[in-house]
């Protein structure tokens, strides 16, 4: 190991120094934006890079000089800005270091002078904070005041301002006097604080928006229609600088420098940070991070790389296996960020991971034993195969899915939920294609002691609650906020989440709905023809007819459950967020980490860390006919799931490019059933034929000190629920200290008093054990300490098999999925 | 001194006393509040205000800011230097009163004309309706209700308007000024300069002989006036509320006055003695609107927080909360001991009764933007409000129908 890392070093020496010898040579420049329609009086920054040999983007606008060459129509300044000044065309000239770069500036007249609310002063009080969550615009208001979260219902905003409490926030006879301007200038007491600066431009736009009368907006006013953000992907040296511009792109083509009025976020904080004049400040780690920049409800990101010291040689991930697709994607990845991926792992380290993985069960010591033996070259893409025909499989998985899927019995009723789980069993022991699991439970109609998927419809009742969970659950997309408000950090309108919610509208319910606790009659669920419910947007009250995400208003024949319509677009080839978020979600289960992470929050604010790698897996899962067993091969059998857990020097930071396996602590009847397996004894679990193992648990609410503290789902929350994934100091303390657990190690028909009474000498008990927990032989030296426990003063057969089984469960390596 | 000032003299001000601190005086900062001294002096490190102001710190000042580290370091070497206190820079603005700065009016933009006030002659046969700067009288004794006087108050938003009992003045409030009319001729008998912001409800005392005014700058203390009319002598003059007075009644004996105002709170005062006799709290916003019921033991109340509530005068206990309005109400009056008319921010018209408590039991629809203020006949067969848009909206009663607006699309006006 050492050996190659040194050669790492050497080449890497050798490669960065070629690359800083072409850096005379070669200085090419770039600009943005390239050209610009601006109104006459606008004023517009551009941004000049320099990108380097190694493709690092430099900042140079402070070092450029400047020149138009028509400064009648255009002049710039240094620092890059331009005013535009009278119709006509002009080109400007940046010139660093004598490499020159142009850009063109076309300049229209100026419209009248007349303000409009939504697209001049919104973003002005945004910008001030005064729609901030904790401020006017909470729910209540503040002091009497009330703005929309963001902006976004200007027209309620603009009623608030205007006309509430008779115009008294507005005086146009003596704009100054208004309450509107007072407040933020502290020119009468504000419990928000100082938020606008007498006499700045924002208070002067807003001033001049007062004397003229305080316009909405005039009928041929453009319209909002995107943002962008530039640089939108950079490379970035360590503590570079990166001023961002955001332009706002209008209806009529028109574009506006709005740098100055936009929000930025930056998501990881410690990798770049950003100021409240959109320059982002890179800092010392390598990594990656986005900078969200949120301007009137629209939402852009840039993405920023700070690659790695050393730059590794390409010869190196070159000489990296590729068993499929998933392990060039991620080598490109690595490559970019200056990692260095770990080893491949063990054949004893992939047995036991793959079996945990793939079934939940920790691998027999026969098993383990065949495994090592094998001389087979395909041997653990073989037990892949094996281990995905194994019973063990469908409870596994259906219990993953259960967490999203299953009610609280408690309110749904027991009997439905029991319905529901074993659907849900029933389907991943047949491996039903996963667009038709999906479309089961989308169209789902019949009685809920029957029909499983009903269920689901019985526990979420309302249009919106349905929107929520399908969206979230199936599509990957958080559209919960967008039910009381524009989303934050997306694109997502309430006009996007009750159009989705309409699909849902006609939904029939008969017979006895919720009576909880006990739920204890069937309800029917289902669609009757020409009883077309409605979905109201809740802010204008109108009708809202069904729309997919991104997709066009549909047409229902009233005759037809409009859910049909849904269920055919999630499976359409094209439609990239259903197969994007199962595809990522088996992905986080199998890698300890989406490749979107939450897994269920897919929103431009929050990219993929591998989006090549996660459009590859969707198209594949899709040509697969949305197979899950064939997804899961498809991961098992990388070569990127075989790496060790072991960090190198250079991935030790990486949390989320897959340079090495992300060792696990494995769901709590996972563990319990690992328990089971290594004391030789079975759970006596309420509701469940004797002999059952946790996994085919359907009732989060029977009793459980050991799920309980290993993290099972609240049994009262709503799904999809989420479990606690961290260790914690209970669960040390139940597994050293638990009676239970003690009863267990004891049991006398357990594995520890059978090795005992057997007939195997203390070496074939410590190998057996160790191949049970550990999947592997004991090394000499564990062997050592292991028979000492059988050699010491007071010990019999009994206690020192029952404490070397103690210590195996107290043990990290038993603990995790490494 | 300034950065206390912008970022912490808002709550820990006298009035205030948010956490029983106040940051006026240097004393007042090494006393403290509930937390114990806010500095000590020389010694930053100690001091509970640096430590408040940290990124997570918890209480965190102020509560909805951060300052920046180079503000933080400055306050610390402030302390640590001794703490100087200015006390003359917190207490500038405050000396600064509006009052003692001339305000030149502009002409308003010709798109804003809000009917902010209407009022009713007791003949019933004259409605008063406030446009802008201008007021508009029409005649409702003939049924095309023609205008028979449009008054002018240049650049100055009429914000009140009063009739007095026998219908010989009518007076209006504006910016800082207050305007007496002959009723009948319609020429300026008097005028009360001088004030400190917007005159925002009127009335005459039953007698018509004393005027009763609400004044103040938004955002501050409001003052009552009373003057003796014609003469515009000052007869009395307090500080009511501690925020805009926004509607003001007067009881049928000339007994009771009622203020609501933007500080949330309903008053009730002895008008002769001018004392006040009780405060009514419940309303989660500001108060615009009052009404007292014609025999004067109902008093009716709403405002921002869009709840309707009503009020036994004598026990001054809330007897019903009604929730029948979406948005903020602008105006209420009684049509019957029953029914209390409303506007809405909504647009609509409304009739309540305390038997309905969530719905309305009429709504009257048609006006296209938002009411500012209500009138009903005392026959209780016509509704008046008064919209946005310039215009005063009417409808029959009986028929629920919106009969028309005035001024009519075809009477010419000024403005």
């Amino acid at each position: 190991m050492r050996h190659i890392l040194l050669t790492f070093c050497a080449l890497g020496f050798v490669a960065s120094g070629s690359s800083a010898s072409e850096h005379v040579a070669t200085i090419s420049l770039a600009v943005w934006p390239e050209s610009a329609t601006l109104n006459a009086g606008a004023a517009q920054r551009f941004s000049v890079t320099r990108a380097d040999a190694d493709g690092f983007a430099i900042d140079v606008t402070g070092k450029a000089s400047f020149s138009s060459d028509h400064p009648d129509v255009a002049t710039v300044e240094s620092g890059g800005v331009i005013r535009a000044k009278s119709p006509g065309s002009a080109s400007m000239t940046a010139t660093v270091d004598g490499a020159t770069v142009h850009m063109s500036v076309s300049v229209r007249p100026a419209p009248p002078d007349s303000l409009s609310f939504p697209n001049d002063i919104m973003p002005l009080l945004s910008r001030a904070g005064c729609n901030a969550g904790a401020c006017h615009a909470k729910p209540a208001g503040q002091n009497g005041f009330k703005l929309s979260v963001f902006a976004y219902d200007p027209k309620s905003d603009y009623r608030a301002i205007v006309k509430d409490a008779r115009g008294r926030r507005v005086f146009p006879a003596a704009p100054e006097e208004s309450l509107l301007l007072r407040k933020p200038t502290l020119t009468v007491d504000h419990g928000g604080g100082l938020r606008l600066k007498k006499d700045s431009q924002p208070y002067q736009l807003i001033r001049r928006w007062i004397e003229q009368g305080m316009p909405y907006a005039s009928k041929d006013d453009p319209t909002l229609a995107a943002i962008e953000v530039h640089p939108r992907e950079g490379r970035y040296h360590k503590l570079a600088t990166q001023p961002l511009l955001v332009l706002a792109k209008y209806s009529d083509g028109s574009t506006r420098d709005v740098t100055a009025l936009a929000d930025f976020v930056a998501n990881e904080k410690e990798m770049a940070r950003v100021d409240e004049n959109g320059v982002v400040h890179v800092g010392d780690l390598p990594g990656e991070g986005v900078v969200i920049a949120r301007y009137m409800g629209l939402v852009d990101v840039s993405r920023i790389t700070v690659p790695a010291d050393q730059t590794l040689p390409d010869s190196l991930y070159a000489t990296l296996p590729v068993n499929n697709f998933i392990d060039s994607n991620v080598y490109d990845r690595l490559k970019r960020l200056g990692i260095a991926p770990s080893e491949r792992c063990t054949d004893w380290e992939f047995i036991r991971r793959a079996s945990l993985d793939a079934i939940g069960a920790l691998p027999k010591p026969d098993e383990v034993k065949a495994f090592l033996n094998d001389p087979d070259p395909d041997r653990r893409a073989k037990l892949v195969d094996r281990l995905l025909q194994n019973p063990l499989y469908a409870d596994h998985w259906a219990n993953k899915w259960g967490d999203l899927l299953r009610p609280n019995p408690f309110r749904a009723g027991v009997k439905s939920v029991y319905t529901l789980d074993q659907w849900l069993r029933a389907s991943f022991r047949q491996n039903k294609p996963f667009d038709q699991f999906v479309r089961e439970i989308l169209l789902a109609r019949g009685s809920t002691h029957r029909d499983g998927p009903t269920v689901i419809f019985r526990d979420r009742r309302e249009p919106a609650d349905i929107t929520t969970f399908i969206s979230q659950v199936f599509l990957g997309v958080r559209l919960e906020c967008a039910r009381c408000h524009h989303h934050p950090n997306e694109k997502w309108s309430q006009d996007d989440f009750y159009q989705f919610a309409a699909f849902f509208g006609s939904l029939k319910r008969k017979g006895q709905g919720i009576s909880a606790p006990i739920s204890g009659e069937a309800e029917f669920i289902g669609f009757a023809p020409g009883t077309t419910g409605e979905v109201r947007h809740p802010v204008t009250g109108q009708v809202m007819r069904p729309r997919v995400l991104d997709g066009p208003v549909e047409t229902i024949d009233p005759n037809r459950d409009p859910r049909e319509a849904l269920a055919a677009w999630i499976s359409q080839p094209d439609n990239l967020f259903f197969a994007r978020a199962t595809v990522n979600r088996v992905w986080g289960e199998l890698m300890g980490r989406g490749i979107v992470h939450p897994v269920d929050d897919f929103r431009a604010s929050n990219p993929p860390t591998n989006p090549a790698l996660l459009d590859a897996l969707a198209k594949d899962f899709i040509q697969h006919g949305y197979d899950l067993k064939h997804l899961i091969r498809t991961i098992m059998t990388s070569h990127v799931y075989e790496l060790s857990s072991i960090p190198n020097a250079y991935n030790v930071r990486d949390t989320r490019n897959f340079s090495r396996f992300y060792r696990r602590r494995p769901a709590a009847e996972v563990a319990l059933d690992a328990v089971c397996d290594l004391t030789g004894t079975t759970e006596n679990l309420q509701g469940l034929a004797p002999g059952s193992r946790a996994v085919q648990v359907w009732n989060n609410r029977l009793d459980s000190d050991f799920l309980d503290a290993f993290g099972r789902p609240n049994p009262s929350a709503d799904p999809p629920c989420e479990r606690d994934r961290d260790s914690s100091v209970v669960q040390a303390l139940h597994l050293m200290n638990s009676t239970r657990l003690a009863g267990k190690i004891e049991n006398p028909a357990g594995r520890a008093t059978q090795l005992a009474k057997s007939t195997r000498t203390p070496q074939e008990i410590v190998t057996e054990l160790y191949l049970s927990a550990y999947a592997r032989y004991p090394t000499s030296s564990e062997m050592a300490i292991a028979l000492s426990a059988y050699a010491a003063k007071d010990a019999t057969r009994q206690t020192a098999t029952e404490d070397l089984v103690w210590a195996l469960i107290n043990s990290a390596e038993f603990v995790f999925n490494h | 001194m300034t950065l206390l000032r912008e970022n912490c003299l808002a709550c820990h001000n006298p009035e205030k006393r948010k956490g029983k601190l106040v940051l006026i005086s240097r004393a007042g900062a090494l006393k403290g509040g509930e937390n114990g001294p806010a500095l000590i002096a020389g010694k930053s490190a100690q001091s509970h205000m640096i430590a408040a102001l940290a990124d997570d710190a918890d209480p965190h000042m102020p509560p909805k800011g951060q300052l920046t580290p180079d503000e933080i370091a400055l306050l610390k070497s402030w302390i640590d230097a001794g703490a100087i206190w200015d006390e003359a820079v917190l207490t500038a603005p405050k000396l600064v009163s509006s009052t003692t700065r001339p305000i030149p009016l502009r002409p308003l933009p010709a798109t804003y004309h809000p009917v902010l006030a209407i009022a009713l002659s007791s003949d019933q046969k004259r409605l008063a309706m406030s446009r802008g700067d201008h007021i508009l009288v029409f005649d409702l004794s003939r049924k095309d209700r023609p205008l028979t006087l449009e008054l002018v108050t240049p650049n100055d938003v009429v914000q009140s308007l009063a009739w007095s009992g026998d219908g010989r003045w009518l007076a209006s409030g504006g910016f800082r000024r207050l305007r007496l009319w002959d009723g009948q001729s319609a020429n300026p008998v008097g005028e009360i300069a001088g004030l400190t912001g917007r005159v925002t409800a009127l009335a005459f005392t039953p007698d018509g002989q004393t005027l009763v005014a609400a004044e103040g700058e938004a955002a501050s203390p409001a003052m009552v006036h009373l003057w003796h009319v014609p003469d515009a002598q000052p007869i009395a003059s307090w500080t009511a509320h501690a925020d805009s007075i926004l509607a003001l009644k007067i009881s049928g004996d000339g007994t009771l006055l009622a203020t609501a105002g933007a500080d949330k709170l309903v008053k009730l005062w002895d008008l002769p003695a001018r004392k006040e006799l009780a405060k009514l709290e419940g309303h989660a916003g500001p108060v615009m609107a009052l009404a007292l019921s014609a025999d004067g033991t109902q008093l009716a109340s709403a405002g921002a927080d869009k709840e309707l509530k009503i009020w036994k005068v004598k026990t001054r206990e809330q007897t019903a909360a009604l929730t029948t309005h979406p948005d903020p109400v602008t105006d209420l009056a009684w049509v019957d001991p029953k029914t209390l008319l409303s506007t809405c921010e909504d647009g609509l018209a409304r009739f309540s009764s305390e038997s309905s408590k969530e719905r309305a039991t009429r709504t009257f629809t048609g006006a296209p933007d938002v009411l500012y203020c209500a009138a009903v006949s005392k026959d209780g067969k016509m509704i008046y409000a008064g919209c946005h848009d310039g215009h005063v909206y009417v409808w029959s009663v009986a028929g629920g129908k919106l009969e028309g607006k005035l001024p009519t699309d075809e009477q010419p006006v000024k403005r």
